[in-house]
């Protein structure tokens, strides 16, 4: 068994939330926009409570096997080797994710900021951070994420809230975007966007019970579709709709235009370190899932020697993406059938614990 | 004239070469690891004393150290028997004592290297019966007046044989008897004895017992209480530690006056036998943690201890984290309290600070002020003590990040104008930050290490010489005087004095990786400290309870102190054995009523 | 613990020394203030650069030419804007940077040519330029409006000209306009862009009377450029341009420009000065704010959208010549209705303009009108921007007189009879 400690609810709740928002700072909310124009938040908010029922499977098939966590799980009702190649499928999927967001991360960086860094050097500053955290392990992680979690949404919320003089209401008509048809739809296949709270069910046993684990997974939905559901209504309200889909980084869009007096108009600076904060969380939390789910299927006890190839794979995934607009293509696979990796295979799990009859002793 | 051949032989030698005369000292290498064992028998590396025959020994040494003893003590035939004359005697620290004033006398003085060593002193006297007898003391060590009064005048008008009872044994009834001295303790072996002597304890001996008498009369020159020298208040009590043990315990005795407060003493050292003591509160520390402090320290295995700084590197979790992972505080107000949330106080015998464990990290920004000014001000006082160890942290890398990175971020006024003063500098910013953070801490270091007549001078250089003409020799840009300036100021408001070595060593960091990355560099090293220091433990508690991670209930003092009446509960993440502080409503005259008449 | 240390400190030293590619010093950049756009005559742009120079003002100035306060002002004839800033570098020594850039002012010869939007989108494409950049059009030439935008008072241009930008604020005589909100009306479907006009004053005015007021007292149906006055800055801001698209199509006196912001909400504060109802030779002047913000409430089930617009204000008086005691009770409300009339009447013929001159919906009505369509592709059919110019629109004004200043009554004057008649 790799040893993982024990995390509190607030410092796993703060973890996932991290997890998920990072997506908004990142070029997200464009796509969205430029999917659903203005019934972006609520499509949101439909695809958090699409998650919300994802999970509640997640945590039946959960409850079903008592202190065993999803690897296992999937190993026991599937069969040792399907079970196993389902569990990579998943591990790989995060490996992918956590690539894509480096990638737009660093994209985003040098298009903004450094556009003379190679983004080979972003990416190992970034590796680097995500390095210590996965390296010191699971509770660090989850305690780098408390102990950010407040400055990285009271930054976001500030960064809202200080642009209120630029909204307008108005912007948030015609309500129903292109169509109330198109906006559930696409809000169910987004689901993918709350899925990361599939890792909780890999982190099972560091939670202290079922209990937590649902109470956890709840809120962490809850809290980050209303954060990511405000994002994307003061986005909406920032720009007509046909304008909305210009912006490559939509909230540092917003937050460069802040004007308060002569002084207060420079808020990149707080966006760059929310931004890389909770970039770098989110993806220690990516590969310590991937690292840890692959040295559970082979068996391994100790996922330390398997940081350096992850991540030299990670690396490489990351840097084989040629350009910004293929980054996007991926992005965009990725956000529409994730669902498919995060929510279906727990799912195809507990169909099949079910059909089969399979139930876990403690 | 000389002869030919002399001649001959002086113009050789003067046109041959002859090596220079060195009288240059050698430190020869060490040759062997060979015993070192004297003529008299005595191994100095072991303590180990042989002789092989009693008597001839007593008379050898009469001889040669000069006793004036003129015939050897007679024994006993039973003693006689015991002692086994004429067999091989080994005598080592860990053997009890020998029953013979001579061996005794001889062996002490090989063991503390009479002849060469003056410090030690050995009074042989006797009794008014002629028992033989000899007190052994460190010069300088023990109150002399006392001794004599106490010790020599009452045994010297002794006649031990006519009183004492047969079955008693001697030196216990010395002991409860004869001497007037209030602090004293039997010792039956040599070890026990030597460590006395070396503590500054004076020991008796009288002729044929199996027993020395320690008597404590510890007169040695010490510094008095004074005020604290690192750690200021305004408000509160300006007692400080001082460099012996003992006063420092009676030193936080008075502020706990309970029953279970427990003072432990270990003595650590190889060679220098330093006394450490731990001070722990009874019924209120979490054993496991006691058990801990004291599985370090008595696994300690080192040559010299003197001070808390080394036990402080020795007991530490881990060496290589920058934070202070034990608190160090020179004020017994300071200590008291902690004993008081059930942490475990080491002292050290030679250092007026004291250590406290377990530690967290914002325990660190607590003076002894803030449970002295009220809560909102103490609250106030802490967010600033944080605020200037954030400052002290990121100052200098925020201000290289802005002006090489991002430029848009500064104000377009204050820009030119940084800009308009950096003309004509040469160096890039970073080299103008390291100038003057090297400068800096130059300054405080020389500040430090300055004599105190000409202390005031350094203010004048500081201020004049690196302020002033570096500006204008056009070496530093002017903001960056002042950058360096708020810097010092938010590391001299931190608290703890070892946190603000951490902060000025990882400004360092973070200039550097603001010199390679901006705040993106900022944010990275960010992540690591950070995850660095959410996996330290300072014994077993992590370094940043009771926030992250999330421990218990918030009745405890945290960052924000809370009103006295409110703090009702130990920290939780000290699992204390007494998690209750107070009751609830700890203020009686809240529910009770004022006296008849006074009423509204 | 020691050897990941040890590791580290290795990388961060190696990086540190592979590192560092985007570093620039404060002192390596030349930081542009303005940028104007003419229309080229050797190529496509004439470009006009203002950037600091960090040179005190008052110091050996003048020789170079172009500078002056603390900035250089340079002209050339370039494809693209950021060719153009490559081609001033081959006679500036530093980098041009545009993180501080405050305005961006085109002349009025190149908005007339329809093509605003595509040198807005390069701007907004480019990563140093801020959206909250100000967005001028110059009716002259715009390089010479940038040579002769000068700090009045103090030496820092980049001060007086963000303090010249909350002018809209005092006065509402300019519209606040920077390029990301003139970028969302290009791209609106609800409204049309507009901007603050610009224009260098050659003091003629002042000396040739021309532009004679005929029965109008408010002073603010100037234009930039042509307002009667000598001395001070020769750069000024009054009025507005309005753009159909890309191109623009018009501009708006101060007036106008006034009654926009009362309708768009933008309104703070201005002195108005009327023609006294009782005797009209003498006039009224009166500091206006809002009461409360418009209402606009649209009905669009008929064949053409109906508007109607509410204006709701509220003014001290400030002077009054004619000496009626409009402060009291009984006389305040035809001074009321005086100044409503007034604002209603313009009003009413602002808006015909914009119909039936420009057919350009600035007041961004069309926001209201989306609120009744529940889907993008019902409103996108219903196209407002066609529509506008038949819409049927309707305004009320609402006015109140709240305090007198410093003098609850007039007093008359005393004085013989002999000069008073």
């Amino acid at each position: 068994m790799i040893k993982e400690g024990k995390i509190g609810p607030y410092e796993a709740s703060g973890l996932i939330i991290i997890t998920i928002i990072t997506k908004v700072f990142l070029s997200s909310p464009r796509a969205l926009a430029d999917y659903v124009g203005t019934a972006s938040w609520y499509t949101s908010i439909i695809s958090a409570l699409t998650a919300a029922l994802g999970f509640g499977f997640i945590y039946f098939l959960i409850k079903r096997f008592p202190g065993k966590d999803l690897v296992h799980i999937l190993q026991l009702a599937l069969g040792r080797l399907p079970g196993g190649i389902f569990s990579l499928a998943l591990g790989g999927y995060l490996l992918f994710n956590a690539a894509l967001i480096s990638r737009e991360l660093i994209e985003a960086l040098k298009i903004f900021q450094y556009p003379l860094t190679p983004p080979d050097f972003i990416l190992l500053f970034l590796g680097l951070g995500a390095f210590f955290p996965v390296y010191l392990g699971l509770e660090s992680i989850s305690r780098v994420a408390g102990l950010w979690f407040y400055l990285i949404i009271f930054g976001l919320l500030s960064l809202l809230l200080l642009a209120i003089p630029l909204y307008d209401v108005s912007n948030l008509f015609p309500i129903l975007g292109y169509g109330i048809k198109r906006s559930v739809g696409h809000g169910i296949v987004r689901s993918s966007a709350y899925g990361e709270v599939v890792i909780l069910a890999l982190l099972i046993n560091s939670l202290q019970g079922h209990g937590h684990f649902k109470r956890i997974g709840l809120y962490s939905i809850a809290i980050s579709g209303a954060l990511i559901s405000f994002s994307l209504l003061c986005y909406t309200m920032f720009e007509n709709y046909p304008v909305l889909k210009e912006n490559t980084i939509p909230i540092l869009s917003v937050a460069r235009e802040i004007v308060y007096g002569r002084f207060f108009t420079r808020f990149e600076a707080v966006y760059i370190f929310v931004w890389t904060l909770s970039s770098a969380v989110a993806i220690a939390i990516y590969l310590y899932s991937t690292i840890t789910i692959f040295s559970k299927v082979i068996n391994v006890d100790d996922y330390r020697p398997l940081i350096l190839p992850f991540f030299i794979t990670y690396y490489s995934i990351s840097m084989f993406i040629p350009d910004f607009s293929s980054l996007m293509l991926l992005v965009e696979w990725s956000r529409e059938y994730g669902s498919l990796f995060l929510f279906g295979i727990p799912l195809i799990g507990f169909i099949f614990s079910l059909v089969r009859g399979i139930k876990g002793g403690g | 004239m000389a002869k030919p051949q002399e001649r001959l032989k002086e113009i050789f030698s003067r046109i041959s070469y002859k090596p220079p005369k060195t009288d240059k000292f050698v430190l020869p290498e060490k040759s062997d690891e060979g015993s070192t064992k004297s003529e008299t028998g005595f191994d100095n590396k072991r303590n180990e004393y042989v002789f092989d025959d009693l008597w001839e020994e007593g008379f050898r040494s009469t001889k040669k150290g000069g006793i004036r003893v003129k015939k050897p003590v007679k024994l006993d035939g039973a003693r006689n028997e015991e002692a086994g004359v004429g067999k091989v005697q080994r005598l080592t620290l860990s053997s009890d004592i020998y029953p013979d004033i001579t061996i005794n006398v001889n062996y002490f003085e090989k063991l503390f290297n009479l002849p060469k060593n003056q410090n030690v002193v050995i009074r042989r006297f006797r009794l008014r019966d002629g028992t033989g007898a000899f007190i052994i003391f460190l010069e300088g060590m023990i109150e002399k007046r006392l001794v004599d009064e106490t010790v020599i005048k009452p045994l010297m008008q002794l006649n031990l044989a006519l009183v004492c009872p047969e079955h008693m044994d001697r030196m216990d009834y010395v002991n409860e008897n004869v001497l007037t001295a209030d602090n004293t303790k039997i010792v039956r072996k040599y070890k026990d004895a030597v460590n006395r002597i070396v503590n500054g304890e004076t020991l008796l001996y009288i002729d044929r017992g199996n027993s020395m008498l320690a008597v404590n009369f510890k007169g040695y020159q010490k510094r008095s209480v004074e005020r604290p020298v690192t750690e200021n208040v305004i408000r509160g009590s300006q007692e400080g530690f001082t460099e012996d043990l003992e006063t420092n315990i009676t030193l936080i005795r008075p502020i706990i006056k309970n029953k279970d407060l427990i003072i432990e003493i270990f003595t650590l050292g190889r060679t220098n036998q330093g006394q450490v003591a731990i001070m722990y509160l009874d019924g209120i520390v979490n054993p496991a943690i006691v058990d801990e402090v004291k599985r370090r320290i008595q696994s300690i295995d080192v040559d010299f201890i003197y001070g808390s700084g080394v036990v402080e590197e020795l007991i530490e979790d881990n060496t290589f984290m920058l934070f202070p992972q034990v608190m160090i505080t020179e004020r017994p107000d300071r200590t008291a309290p902690c004993i008081m949330e059930g942490k475990v106080v080491v002292l050290v015998n030679g250092t007026p600070f004291v250590m406290t464990m377990p530690v967290t990290f914002l325990s660190l920004f607590n003076t002894s002020e803030d449970s002295n000014n009220r809560w909102y001000y103490s609250t106030l006082m802490r967010l600033i003590r944080l605020f200037g160890f954030f400052t002290a942290v990121f100052v200098p890398g925020l201000y290289v990040s802005l002006v090489n990175y991002h430029q848009q971020s500064i104000p377009a006024g204050l820009l030119f104008s940084i800009a308009r003063n950096r003309e004509g500098i040469p160096f890039p910013t970073i080299v103008e930050v390291l100038l003057m953070e090297v400068s800096f801490e130059l300054i405080q270091e020389a500040g430090i290490r300055i004599p105190g007549l000409i202390g005031p001078t350094l203010g004048i250089i500081g201020a004049l010489i690196l302020g002033q003409a570096a500006v204008t020799a056009k070496i530093v840009s002017p903001i960056l005087i002042i950058v360096v300036a708020i810097t010092g100021l938010g590391s001299f408001s931190i608290s703890n004095y070892e946190l603000n070595f951490s902060a000025r060593i990882i400004r360092f960091f973070f200039i550097a990786l603001a010199a390679i990355m901006g705040f993106f560099g900022i944010a990275m090293g960010i992540i690591i400290i950070s995850s660095l220091m959410v996996s330290m433990k300072s014994f077993g508690v992590p370094y940043l309870a009771p926030n992250w991670p999330r421990t218990g209930s918030r009745k405890s003092d945290n960052i924000i102190k809370k009103p006295a009446w409110r703090q009702e509960e130990r920290p939780e993440y000290m699992q204390p054995m007494d998690k209750k502080r107070q009751p609830d409503i700890s203020r009686g005259w809240v529910k009770g009523k004022p006296s008849e008449g006074n009423r509204e | 613990m020691l050897k990941l240390l040890k590791i580290f400190l290795c990388i961060v030293i190696i990086l540190s020394c592979a590192g560092c590619f985007d570093k620039k010093e404060v002192d390596d950049l030349a930081y542009i203030v303005a940028i104007g756009v003419d229309k080229g005559e050797v190529d496509r742009l004439r470009l006009t650069i203002q950037y600091a120079t960090f040179k005190q003002s008052g110091g050996e100035g003048g020789s170079i030419e172009g500078e002056s306060d603390g900035t250089m002002v340079v002209t050339i004839d370039c494809p693209s804007l950021y060719t153009g800033l490559d081609m001033f570098s081959t006679s500036t020594s530093r980098r041009f940077s545009m993180l501080h850039t405050k305005y961006f002012v085109v002349s009025k010869e190149m908005a007339r040519q329809g093509e605003m939007d595509r040198y807005i989108n390069a701007l907004i494409r480019f990563s140093e330029i801020r959206r909250n950049m100000f967005m001028f059009v110059s009716r002259g030439k715009a390089g010479d409006f940038i040579s002769e935008t000068k700090p009045a008072l103090g030496d820092d241009i980049i001060k007086s000209i963000e303090l010249a930008m909350e002018q809209p604020y005092r006065t509402g005589l300019i519209p606040y306009v920077n390029l990301g909100r003139f970028n969302e009306a290009l791209k609106s479907t609800t409204h049309q862009p507009v901007s603050a006009l610009v224009s260098t004053n050659d003091f003629k005015s002042l000396k040739e009377a021309r532009h004679k007021p005929q029965g109008q007292v408010s002073g603010g149906h100037h234009i930039a450029g042509e307002v009667p006055r000598t001395g001070g800055v020769k750069a000024e801001l009054l009025g507005m341009a309005v753009f159909d698209g890309g191109k623009m199509v018009d501009e708006l006196n101060g007036d106008e420009t006034r009654l926009y912001m009362m309708i768009t909400g933008a309104f703070r504060r201005g002195f108005f000065t009327i023609r006294d109802p009782e005797k009209p030779d003498d006039i009224v002047v009166l500091d206006v704010r809002y009461k409360r913000k418009p209402t606009i409430r649209v009905d669009i089930s008929g064949d053409k959208p109906r508007i109607e617009v509410q204006v709701r204000l509220e003014g001290n008086i400030v002077s009054t010549q004619s000496k009626i005691n409009y402060e009291s009770d009984g006389l305040q409300p035809i001074l009321e209705r005086a100044f409503e009339r007034q604002t209603k009447r313009q009003m009413d013929s602002l808006i015909t303009k914009t119909q039936q001159t420009f057919k350009a919906d600035i007041f961004n009505f069309g926001k209201y009108v989306a609120r009744k369509f529940p889907t993008v592709q019902q409103w996108e059919k219903y196209n407002w921007l066609d529509r506008y110019p038949q819409a049927v629109i309707n305004t009320k004004v609402d006015f109140t007189i709240r305090r007198s200043g410093m003098m609850l009554e007039t007093a008359p004057t005393q004085q013989t009879e002999e000069i008073s008649e």
